[in-house]
């Protein structure tokens, strides 16, 4: 799965963290409830995060966006 | 608790600290020539692991074993929700992260501040966003040394008195940031989480230990506090009040100077993968410890007049053994030291990079280090001035620092990913955003019975989107931000190039 995709997993974690408890688990009045879902969702979360910066490994300084083709003087405004 | 064994942890405390500050020191922080990139940043060579640590000890202050266990004792299970959407939130980190890395090696940023004020080609974008960071941010320190004095104070009993706390946690804060600049601050910040983390880890199981185990804790939580379990549980989490805590804490890892500046520093991407994978491993345990704090103090101490006193009521009952309790209270004092440092270098390196260097202009790097060392003790001073006052309007400040500083997110995002954006439109967000997000706090008005929190962001996206689009922008800056940045959109060619090798 890309990078792209696993970021839109946090997206869909991040909404379910207000439909989930406030919806479907408003009568859970246990552990197994609101408390686990949102674990689950923390152990997700550092998934997710894992998997989007994997090409981060391979990319040093010269693959990285910045590209200095540009001359010094770029920087004066 | 002795007052003997509570000045002997400080003392401890402050040596270890002191002596691993000066171990820090280095060429790039200490040595001839330095300049602002060298103090500041520790010259963008800082490596993985000690970036995740000074990461987690900023990022995590006094709040979590004090404030967060309050309102998980106060509101239940909702308090773990709201930092668990915080804590997703640093995801961001991972799609902001490379494109701040790169601008910052390629343009020289040394703040985020100064990086907005190139991308939209007007100092006072600079300037803006750094008094706005100094008005929330001043505030929010202030508050942190005042909980340290509170800590101590209660601890002894009132024979170290509030004052003395304050003086403590001031003077800790300066020595730790001026000694060696950003390399003293990341050092003693990864030493005084790992304390953090050990302490209350430690504490917390075998506070649930004493109470019969996990199991028993949560089957007493659902016989006798049911509602802590669910939200909207006791009341305090109704969906509002969430939503109005979590939006701007979201958006914490970009509007936050003190941590966004941090992903100008790490040595390489991989470096800061690092920073971030060791910082969601650490934020993890550090929530789900502080909420259990909550959770026992709820079982153990059901009728506390005040959820603030959850903390250290516990700290102070059998369940936990003094040496243990004094370990645990240096672990706060740690945690808020560790943020308030952070806070005080950052702020010094965008007064003197962004507000006196726009005002002097021409200054040399050398200068501008110097300023920066003087505003550093100042800005020390002033928190602890506010500190020791307690004016209801630094209270208002600080509580309003998350909402406040989330009015810069739309001009972050829009430096990034919209080149219609200009200058006007970011300065209008920011100043305006601020205005009315201090404006809602102070008159405590709920326009549509929603917080400052939910309408801060709309607001300034409103204002940046309105103003930015009757503007006109700097397309050339643009440009080479953008494709610094890995963001510009392709140009026919390029897309024309890109399709055809995916064809093949």
């Amino acid at each position: 799965m890309s990078a792209r995709r696993w970021i839109w997993g946090v997206w869909i974690l991040v909404l379910s963290c207000y439909v989930v408890p406030y919806g479907l688990l408003g009568q859970v009045q246990a552990w197994y409830g609101s408390f686990l879902f949102w674990c689950v969702v923390g152990v997700l979360v550092i998934v997710a995060n894992i998997m989007i910066t994997r090409s981060f490994q391979t990319l040093d300084s010269s693959d990285a966006p910045s590209r200095n083709h540009e001359s010094p003087d770029d920087r004066e405004t | 608790m002795t007052i003997g064994l509570i000045w002997s942890a400080v003392i401890i405390y402050l040596i270890v600290g002191l002596g691993v500050a000066f171990l820090s020191r280095g060429k790039t922080t200490n040595g001839a020539g330095v300049d602002m990139s060298g103090y500041f940043l520790g010259n963008r060579q800082m490596n993985g692991f000690v970036s995740a640590l000074s990461y987690s000890a900023t990022t995590y202050s006094a709040f979590m074993m004090v404030g967060l266990a309050g309102l998980t004792y106060a509101g239940g299970v909702g308090a773990f929700g709201f930092e668990i959407v915080y804590f997703a939130g640093v995801s961001l980190v991972a799609i902001f992260g490379p494109k701040f890395w790169a601008v910052g090696k390629r343009f020289g940023y040394v703040t985020p501040s100064e990086m907005l004020g190139h991308r939209y080609g007007d100092r006072k974008v600079a300037v803006a966003t750094a008094i706005a960071s100094c008005l929330f941010l001043i505030p929010y320190a202030a508050v942190q040394l005042a909980g340290v004095g509170y800590l101590l104070a209660g601890m002894s009993g009132g024979a170290i008195s509030f004052t003395t706390g304050v003086v403590v946690a001031t003077v800790l804060a300066i020595l730790f940031s001026y000694i060696a600049g950003i390399r003293s601050v990341m050092w003693t910040d990864s030493l005084q989480a790992l304390f953090m983390i050990v302490a209350s880890t430690l504490v917390a199981l075998l506070v649930v230990h004493s109470l019969g185990g996990f199991a028993e804790l949560f089957d007493t939580l659902a016989t006798e506090h049911p509602a802590s379990l669910t939200v909207p549980g006791p009341g305090l989490f109704s969906f509002t009040t969430f939503l109005g805590l979590t939006i701007p804490w979201f958006f914490f890892s970009l509007s936050n100077p003190q941590v966004s500046q941090r992903l100008f520093m790490p040595a390489s991407l991989k470096s800061m993968r690092q920073m971030l994978i060791g910082f969601l491993i650490f934020g993890f345990l550090y929530t789900v410890v502080s909420v259990l704090w909550g959770f026992s103090a709820l079982v153990a101490f059901p009728d506390l007049a005040q959820s603030d006193l959850a903390t250290p009521t516990l700290l102070a009952s059998e369940h936990v053994p003094p040496v243990l309790g004094v370990i645990v209270m240096v672990g706060i004092l740690a945690a808020a030291v560790s943020t308030i440092d952070s806070i005080m270098l950052t702020l010094s390196s965008m007064l003197s990079r962004d507000v006196y260097a726009n005002i002097a202009t021409g200054a040399s790097e050398a200068t501008q280090l110097k300023v920066g060392k003087w505003v550093l003790p100042v800005i020390a001073i002033l928190a602890f001035l506010f500190a020791e006052l307690q004016l209801s309007l630094i209270a208002v400040l600080s509580v309003a620092a998350s909402t406040g500083l989330v009015v810069v997110v739309p001009a972050i995002i829009g430096a990034f990913y919209w080149k219609r954006g200009t200058a006007a439109g970011a300065l209008v967000s920011i100043v305006i955003g601020g205005l009315v997000v201090i404006a809602l706090y102070l008159s405590g008005a709920k326009p549509l019975g929603l917080p400052a929190g939910i309408w801060a962001l709309p607001v300034a996206v409103a204002l940046f989107v309105i103003v930015s689009l009757l503007t006109r922008p700097n397309p050339e800056l643009a440009r080479k931000f953008m494709k610094t940045a890995g963001t510009a959109p392709a140009t026919q060619a390029t897309s024309r190039r890109s399709e055809e090798s995916a064809s093949r």
